[in-house]
């Protein structure tokens, strides 16, 4: 075990790689040398077991898994309601990470991870529909693929 | 557990009123000092959970009652709070620290969204630290993956607002129909405001002694405290404030329940009665699975049942539960003991379970914490 130095327990780690709004992104989780289990955000050390971690990167596609909304503004939030919300599965790291969506989105949709910008100049991550991006260049059908043709 | 015994209750009814947090805890004090027969100076010990007053709450509020010189401790625990109460007062008389502890639960919450709950700035700015959110999650799993409908969520508080009418201590004590549930606001999907509860003002108080003491005292007919078990969050548990969780999660309450069970030597089968943390419908349905009262997937068969209904084999939330009385953050646990006791005694009126000998109540709040306790006769 590496030994956890107590000012590491000051900083607040980083939530994602920042880019420019609507581009990939990934987030800062970390991976337990343990128990194998993944915590997001990062901890130096894990949360379930106490072992060294080492950084590791959730990307997508993920399975949305359930979703909501927010239909009236929070005190303290500066995004404005109405705001959709969904659960995020990453299967491989088995952990599921709440975020906002770029959109309404059907569970069961495959979503990506991109920087968003939920309020102006507000950066934070989310969760789009895998092909959305192209979808809102080139006219067609708004489809989506589905977990079930994806995994 | 033994030798704990509740040798009084008092509560101060919860709803909206024009005085301080103060004022409705000695109430709920008083009003269980009376009922155990004891003067506030004969007790060893007062803890008082509360979440949102201020410095020494528990001492503004005794002092309002005798200045006794004996030891105040204030407890807070999120919705958890009466509960961690009990579980410390009932290991300080079981260990023979004290004789008698007297537990005093009380909150005067604002208005709205239920703010502070432990969010990271991050979480507030982006509009994630919001409570509904995460119960709305759960609300959505449970549509998702078991026979439950919105139509059952909405049947969870009309039943409770129907067992409401004949308590007098709940906030709202008017019927519902399934129709108002589901043309109520949408708060967070799939959930609405007559499927959340309202966190509102209230006190609520239990005399713990110790059985020895309770017997010189002459306090003839007891009801026991058996079981105040309290848990934390485990490796693989998820609630709020947290962003995230393990695909395969577990459950703070139903690990409370099992161990409140140990304590008190008994199952699921010999409980008679229930008060549980119905923070929303959905919460209500789970905590039927978490608590035993059911197997995993079998939790709308069970209100469909109506045996967890006044008149059924195993009645839920015969005070109005959350979804009626409202939610006093720091009173709700000492609430449910208030109702399960009395229901024991055989003095709950109009909404009496027939026969009740065994009770369990279950509270579960923010940061990741949860207590069950289990009264006996
Ligand atoms: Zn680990
Ligand atoms: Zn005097």
């Amino acid at each position: 075990m590496t030994s956890l130095e107590p000012a590491d327990l000051l900083a607040w780690p980083e939530l994602f790689l920042t880019a420019e709004p609507g581009a990939p992104t990934a987030l800062l989780a970390g991976g337990c040398t343990g128990c194998r289990r993944t915590a997001f955000p990062r901890a130096a050390r894990c949360p379930a077991c106490g072992a060294a971690t080492r950084p590791t990167e959730l990307r997508g596609p993920a399975v949305l898994d359930t979703c909501t909304a927010v239909l009236s503004t929070p005190p303290g939030a500066l995004v404005e309601a109405p705001y959709e919300v969904g659960v995020a599965r990453f299967p491989a790291a088995r952990i599921c990470v709440i975020g906002l969506l770029t959109e309404r989105i059907e569970p069961g949709t495959m979503v990506d991870v991109v920087v968003h910008e939920p309020y102006p100049g507000g950066r934070t991550f989310g969760f789009r529909p895998v092909g959305a991006a192209d979808r809102d260049l080139a006219p067609g059908p708004r489809t989506t693929p589905s977990a079930e043709r994806l995994l | 557990m033994r030798d704990v015994v509740i040798a009084g209750v008092g509560i101060h009814p919860f709803g909206r009123f024009d005085y301080g947090y103060r004022e409705l805890g000695a109430y709920a004090a008083e009003d269980c000092l009376r009922d155990a027969g004891l003067t506030a100076d004969e007790v060893d010990l007062v803890l008082v959970a509360n979440v949102g007053a201020e410095m020494a709450k528990g001492h503004n509020v005794v002092n309002r009652l005798r200045h006794t010189g004996k030891p105040i401790v204030n407890v807070e625990a999120a919705c958890a709070s009466s509960g961690s109460a009990l579980a410390l007062g009932a290991a300080l008389i079981s260990s023979g620290a004290h004789r008698s502890v007297l537990c005093i639960g009380v909150e005067k919450a604002p208005r709205g969204f239920i703010g502070a709950s432990g969010f990271e700035t991050w979480q507030i700015e982006t509009g994630l630290g919001v409570n509904p959110l995460y119960f709305a999650i759960q609300a959505g799993e449970l549509l998702r993956d078991t026979e439950a409908t919105e139509a059952d969520l909405a049947e969870v508080s009309v039943k409770n607002h129907r067992h409401a009418v004949h308590n007098p201590n709940a906030m709202y004590r008017k019927e519902i129909s399934r129709e108002e549930v589901l043309e109520s606001r949408e708060v967070c999907p799939p959930l609405r405001l007559l499927l959340l509860c309202a966190p509102n003002e209230g006190a609520a108080a239990a005399l713990l002694m110790h059985s020895d003491e309770a017997r010189r005292r002459g306090i003839t007919h007891p009801v026991r405290l058996t079981a105040a078990a309290l848990v934390s969050r485990g490796p693989d548990d998820w609630f709020v404030p947290a962003p995230a969780f393990p695909v395969d999660r577990t459950s703070l309450s139903e690990r409370a329940a099992q161990l409140a069970y140990e304590q008190a030597g008994i199952g699921p089968a010999d409980v008679d009665i229930v008060e549980c943390q119905d923070t929303d419908a959905a919460s209500e349905l789970l905590a039927y699975r978490e608590l035993g009262l059911c197997a995993p997937g079998e939790e709308a068969a069970l209100l469909r049942s109506g045996d967890t209904a006044l008149g059924g084999r195993r009645p839920v939330n015969v005070s109005g539960g959350l979804l009626s009385k409202g939610e006093p953050l720091g009173a709700s646990g000492l609430g449910q003991v208030h109702e399960l006791v009395t229901q024991l005694r055989g003095h709950a009126g109009a909404r009496q379970v027939e026969g009740a000998r065994v009770g369990l109540g279950h509270v579960m709040g923010a940061g990741h914490n949860s207590c069950v306790v289990v009264v006996q006769r």
